[in-house]
């Protein structure tokens, strides 16, 4: 079974890039395989390209995987699929182009050009569309109706098998989420019936995330503001209305989340483009979790007929503590279950990678009938490809813990001395065993390496290693 | 004399035995001047036997207790080796001196005498001979040591490569 995932704009590729993260940690998701899509005209955006990015260093390690009967490990299971070429859905027309180019504004008649003046302002109609719509959902409602008529998604309707669901991703404050959203819905749940597998798409199970603003941004050096952060709360209210109505209204959606924050950072402003990288935010990540919950639901929940949802379901997330810096005591019981303990597990791992790897290098865990070599530390696997993820990860956690409200799970700097005491709020338990630290680490390395299978490539043996030696680790110190 | 099995350690202990003198080592073979026959203690066997049981419990201690991550490298072994060998030089010097204290050595083994009794040379001289046949004994228990170590350094978690894989 496939999980869709379509990413509308900046807050959508920030989501899709937390649930990667989330799915590289190991977090159980109910579901074979996702397949994300980013619909952004925003080719350049960081968000993009860095989430982008780490699919790829993924994708390549899940395949270098081949997750056999015989692993027990859980970092990189869950497969992520290219379905189109770069993930991203292309919108045509609009690169290098003006939005008044786009709609081809100076063919219309007299009629037709007043009509566009009383909706788009002289700046909409002078708007580049290389770099999104600025936070004009009037402009992105223009130029989203075209995705149906795009190859990708005749790609996406081809793929579709009955079971397979479906979420999107949005923010409802901007120019591209807010608009984007209910147009791919509508593209969704009124799909021409032409396309292959139409039925099985009209009446499949259709979850859905909303955020609602969570960061403001900051005056623009030259004092001119395309996106003006105060516009955000008015916006996001105008179009809950209109979701009122168009969505939740006519039942459109099986599942529908929303979550909020009041406590907002100001990010340094950008228009779009290689600029736009935001930092990571626990609203994405909790967003994120949403599709985990989504792909958790029942079947029999999440029934549709004619193309509205018999059921439909509306979800909001709540913490046990309004804390400004989050820590997993700060979640409800369940959230905690879900992430901390592949968090923990990961970011374990990370550490040892980070901390102590060249050390461990010549102990006799690197030395069994299957060696861990030279050609293994050299090789593309692990000095491009899990390094990447590892640097991303962290950097992932540390621009979380630097955001506001702060999620702040881990102390990341070193602590040879303390090295299990990383996870804030957690006294590490005892363990029988005189050695401490990274030494113990070393130990379980050396005890678990001669019992994973050598029929296993040398990729899987290491992250299997690695899994099973932090995997026992946190449970024999209590960590999660 | 005995079988090939109770020779055993006294046969090693001979590759050592240019360290002490004939007289000693006819004593620790269980030489009884009196019959003329090897009928007393073998002491090489007693002796070896310690040495080996210590040397099992170094080896033991090594591969099994410690098991340290951050001793496990070719000179972390050669340092119990030599603190084994150590134990034995003093095991080795212990046993012959209480031996001689404990007046365990023929008389004949030990003095040469004239008509009168009286002592012309001395055979074995003490303690230096106990501290020669101690280094024979360091030599033996680093042998042992060694043997023990091929032998049962597979099943350690850490240092099962550990000297026999150069890091």
């Amino acid at each position: 079974m496939k999980t869709y995932v379509f990413c509308i704009g900046g807050t959508g590729a920030r989501v899709m890039k937390a649930l990667a993260m989330l799915l590289t940690t190991g977090v159980k998701i109910e579901v074979d395989e996702i397949v994300p899509i980013f619909i952004d005209p925003d080719a350049a955006a960081a968000d993009l390209t860095r989430t982008i990015s780490f699919l790829r260093d993924y994708q390549y390690i899940n395949e270098q995987l081949h997750f056999t009967s015989d692993m027990k490990n859980n970092f990189f299971k869950t497969q992520i699929s290219e379905l189109i070429p770069g993930y991203r859905l292309e919108l045509s027309n609009t690169q290098n182009n003006k939005f008044q180019q786009y709609m081809d504004f100076a063919s219309l008649d007299i009629a037709n050009q007043a009509l566009a003046y009383m909706l788009f302002s002289a700046k909409n109609l002078g708007s580049d569309m290389d770099v999104g719509f600025k936070g004009n959902p009037n402009i992105g409602s223009v130029v989203l109706n075209q995705f149906a008529q795009s190859e990708a998604f005749f790609d996406f309707a081809n793929s579709f098998r009955p079971g397979d669901r479906i979420f999107i991703v949005s923010s409802i404050f901007g120019g591209t989420g807010a608009s984007g959203f209910p147009l791919l819905l509508k593209n969704l749940r009124g799909i021409d019936m032409n396309f292959p597998n139409a039925g099985n798409i009209k009446d499949a199970a259709i979850g859905a995330i909303t955020v609602l603003p969570y960061f403001n941004l900051a005056q623009s050096t030259d004092g001119k503001n395309d996106i003006d952060s105060s516009t955000f709360i008015s916006k996001a209210k105008a179009a809950l209305e209109y979701y009122d109505k168009n969505i939740s209204g006519n039942n459109s959606l099986n599942a529908f989340y929303y979550i909020a924050d009041d406590i907002y950072d100001t990010y340094a402003y950008s228009v779009g483009g290689p600029t736009q990288a935001n930092k990571a935010h626990i609203i994405e990540l909790l967003a994120a979790l949403a599709i985990v919950d989504f792909c958790k639901m029942d079947n029999d929940i999440l029934q549709s007929s004619k193309g509205k949802a018999l059921r439909p379901i509306y979800k909001e997330f709540g913490a046990e503590a309004d804390d400004e810096e989050m820590i997993f005591s700060s979640f409800y019981g369940i959230t905690r279950k879900e992430i901390q303990r592949p968090m923990t597990e990961f970011t374990l791992f990370c550490k040892f990678l980070n901390e102590h790897l060249s050390s461990s290098q010549s102990q006799k865990w690197t030395k069994g009938k299957r060696p861990f070599d030279d050609n293994f530390f050299n090789g593309i696997f692990f000095s491009s490809h899990l390094r990447a993820v590892k640097e991303n990860y962290l950097q992932w956690l540390k621009e979380m813990a630097s955001n506001r409200r702060r999620f702040s799970p881990f102390h990341l700097e070193e602590m040879k001395k303390d090295v299990f005491g990383f996870v804030k709020g957690v006294k590490p338990g005892k363990v029988i065993n005189y050695r401490s630290n990274y030494d113990l680490f070393d130990y379980y390395l050396c005890d678990i390496e001669p019992k994973i299978s050598n029929n296993l490539s040398t990729e899987a043996r290491f992250i299997e290693l690695l899994y099973q030696t932090v995997n026992k680790l946190v449970e024999d110190k209590k960590l999660a | 004399m005995g079988t090939f099995f109770e020779l055993f350690l006294g046969n090693w202990y001979c590759w050592f035995k240019s360290f002490y003198s004939d007289y000693l080592s006819q004593y620790l073979w269980g030489y009884n001047p009196v019959s003329g026959a090897y009928d007393l203690e073998l002491r090489y066997n007693t002796i070896g036997l310690y040495t080996l049981g210590i040397s099992l419990l170094m080896v033991i201690l090594y591969y099994y207790v410690i098991d340290h991550p951050r001793f496990c490298k070719w000179w972390s072994w050669l340092i119990v080796a030599l603190v084994n060998s150590a134990i034995a030089l003093f095991v080795g010097y212990y046993c012959v001196q209480s031996d001689y204290d404990a007046g365990k050595i023929p008389d004949e083994l030990l003095y040469s005498r004239d008509e009168n009794g009286e002592i012309i040379q001395y055979l074995i001289s003490i303690p230096g001979e106990c501290w020669s046949f101690g280094i024979s004994n360091m030599f033996m228990a680093f042998l042992f040591f060694i043997i023990l170590s091929f032998l049962l350094h597979w099943w350690s978690r850490v240092a099962k490569y550990s000297p026999f894989i150069k890091f």
